[in-house]
């Protein structure tokens, strides 16, 4: 049974700065010793392991947002201004902000190479 | 054997800047630009070809311009033929170098590689959780989570008060990952049937559960997109799903190319 069509939203060029760097700074054949010597100017950050510390913070964060929450309501509306910092769309970057922002080891934390 | 140097431009013997591998002769390359609008030749080796331009500047910035010419090149290639995207920024002081440690040595692995990139495309999926319908969905699957926050208003001391929120934070921020978790594993077991491989692009996040690049023959591209559709369909009141591509297989060529 066929789906309703138009579900998925389709990009088939990425058009921003934002997917462009992320699409491609990073991918690709390496060529050793020639990407070092050349790629001169860019600071690609290389990070193997992905390590997000959680703290007290964060955890307090996770716990607001929760409380915050009015479970009578069956409708979002009056929930977005609480739970954006963490649930915005479309802000990349941010929610991975609201879990490293509170802490300074996070923040220095190696995070995603794609952020920003 | 040695070859003499030629350089690219007929002239001083320039750097040579790599934009991909290709099979030689794959493509008319007379109108296109790459960097700056630099024009695009092949250095060849064998059946293999290197795309590259002619460059001199000591200093190669990841402007938009260039991640964007690069791309461009490397998508042009994509759509004539396998085309093995090299990675941005990838220059060699001159043509010699360039056959002498790269192609010469690397031939035959090269050769591997764009004979299995043959028929094949990228496909990226992102999915988006609509706004509170996470930290919603585990509120209510969670008997603990309901029964710490309704507790936490009657606690007896901020300390204690503290601790709990603590607590409370824990359990949510672990159900959203298992949430996460589930919710990636749907989408890709539901594609499962129709790619060769697949690869993470992005850890998840709060609100992205999956960011994945998928190795598709291109002879399925729409099984892949239909089910893919089917999948949306069932979750568009959750989820939002965007699919990007076809794309040259920038997430697949992650082998390095030695030199030794």
């Amino acid at each position: 049974m066929p789906a309703a069509a138009g579900s998925v939203s389709r990009a088939p060029r990425p058009s921003s700065l934002a997917d462009v760097l992320d699409l491609i700074l990073d991918k690709g054949l390496v060529i050793d010793a020639y990407v070092r010597v050349s790629a001169l100017g860019i600071e690609v950050l290389t990070i193997d392991a992905r390590i997000v510390i959680a703290s007290v913070d964060t955890y307090l964060h996770y716990a607001e947002a929760v409380n915050r929450l009015d479970l009578t309501q069956t409708e979002t509306q009056g929930i977005q201004g609480l739970t954006n910092d963490m649930m915005q769309s479309g802000a990349r970057g941010k929610v991975k902000g609201a879990i490293e922002g509170g802490v300074e080891a996070v923040k220095e934390t190696v995070g995603s190479r794609r952020d920003k | 054997m040695t070859t003499r140097p030629v350089s690219v431009d007929g002239g001083l013997a320039s750097r040579l800047y790599v934009y991909a591998i290709v099979p030689v002769a794959a493509m008319d390359l007379s109108e296109m630009e790459g960097l700056a609008g630099r024009a695009v030749h092949e250095v060849r080796q064998g059946p293999l070809a290197a795309l590259v331009s002619a460059i001199e500047e000591e200093r190669l910035r990841p402007t938009r311009a260039n991640l964007s010419a690069h791309q461009q090149v490397v998508s042009s290639a994509h759509s004539r033929g396998p085309a093995l995207p090299v990675r941005f920024g990838t220059v060699f002081p001159d043509e010699e170098t360039l056959r002498v440690d790269l192609l010469a040595p690397e031939q035959l692995r090269l050769e591997a590689m764009l004979a299995d990139f043959e028929g094949k495309d990228e496909f990226r999926v992102k999915c988006r959780y609509l706004p509170d319908v996470a930290i919603r969905e585990v509120v209510e699957r969670s008997p603990s989570i309901r029964k710490l926050r309704a507790r936490a208003d009657n606690a007896a001391s901020p300390a204690t008060r503290q601790a709990q929120q603590v607590r409370l934070g824990e359990i949510v921020m672990l159900e959203l990952e298992r949430l996460r978790e589930r919710d990636a594993a749907t989408v890709v077991d539901g594609l499962a049937p129709h790619i060769l491989s697949w690869e993470p692009i992005d850890d998840p996040s709060d609100d992205v559960p999956l960011h994945a690049a998928f190795l598709v023959d291109r002879r399925r591209t729409r099984d892949l997109e239909s089910a893919l559709e089917e999948i949306a369909s069932r979750q568009k009141d959750r989820m939002q799903v965007e699919l990007i591509g076809p794309l040259p297989l920038w997430d697949f060529s992650h082998v390095s190319a030695g030199v030794a």
